[in-house]
């Protein structure tokens, strides 16, 4: 049922989209290893925000999507399972081919030491898990090269 | 706030609710597998795999619960996971005491999301 909303809002959002401007919708590559939170992040993320939203469940097929892809943000997590969110975020950093991504860390830790952490590891920001879906995409938006 | 505006609010609060609904119908599954993991920390209780297994579970409650309209989930299991996290940073064995305080956290999850899940 949900999927069946989602799309039908969407296909009713994208072509209002279409009519009212010519610019490329946004790519954001989401990495997260929690289903329910891409999930409700790719809605918020489609149908709020009107991004495309590209999706990752590990760091390893992140960097793969993001090298073939080239969006124009990536929302990572911290915690995953294998490659975790800062090394992800190093390997893109070294490539020349997504150097210039910009990242911003999605995580559900939220202490003060953990932001200034993380952003000096390179990242543009830290947004936090829970995050509210109407907001998300404006908190996201904030991040996007001009 | 005009029609399309209006029209656009109404499709993402039927498209939240029907996540939420899933959301809130997936915990069953989800707890057995807590109750699992638990049942085999309390038979390993220095096993560091299954109590970093548990521990990403809760963070997992941590980080979803709010966004799907449930925040007692993410505090509850926010407060769970760094209970587990005291014993992974202190290198400790899980006690049987310990073991009785996650059933704890895991009763109180199972608390909220039975009040939202719609009466059979």
């Amino acid at each position: 049922m949900a999927a069946a909303l989602l799309n039908g809002y969407l296909i009713f959002h994208i072509d209002k989209r279409k009519k009212n401007s010519i610019m490329a919708y946004e790519k954001i590559l989401l990495i997260d290893d929690e289903d329910d939170i891409r999930t409700v992040a790719q809605m918020s993320l489609q149908s709020v925000g009107g991004f495309q939203v590209l999706l990752a469940s590990g760091g390893e097929e992140g960097i793969k999507t993001a090298t073939s892809e080239k969006p124009d943000l990536i929302l990572l997590d911290v915690m995953m399972p294998g490659l975790d969110g800062p090394g992800t975020l190093r390997r893109l950093k070294n490539d020349p081919d997504t150097s210039d991504i910009t990242i911003v860390f999605l995580t559900a830790k939220a202490q003060q030491m953990d932001f200034v952490n993380l952003k000096e590891m390179g990242a543009a920001g830290v947004l936090t898990k829970p995050f509210d879906p109407m907001k998300l995409p404006e908190d996201v938006r904030k991040f996007l090269p001009s | 706030m005009t029609n399309n505006d209006s029209l656009k609010t109404d499709s993402f609060n039927a498209a939240m609710e029907a996540l939420r609904k899933d959301y809130v119908n997936s915990w069953p599954e989800k707890r057995e597998r807590l109750e699992i993991a638990l049942e085999n920390l309390e038979k390993n209780p220095k096993d560091i795999i299954i109590m970093e297994e548990l521990r990403m579970s809760f963070h997992r409650f941590a980080g979803s619960g709010g966004s799907y309209g449930l925040p007692e989930v993410s505090v509850t299991s926010r407060e769970a996971e760094l209970f587990i996290d005291s014993f992974l940073d202190a290198d400790e064995a899980i006690s049987p005491d310990a073991i009785k305080e996650i059933k704890n956290y895991i009763k109180t999850l199972d608390s909220i999301f039975t009040a939202q899940a719609p009466a059979s």
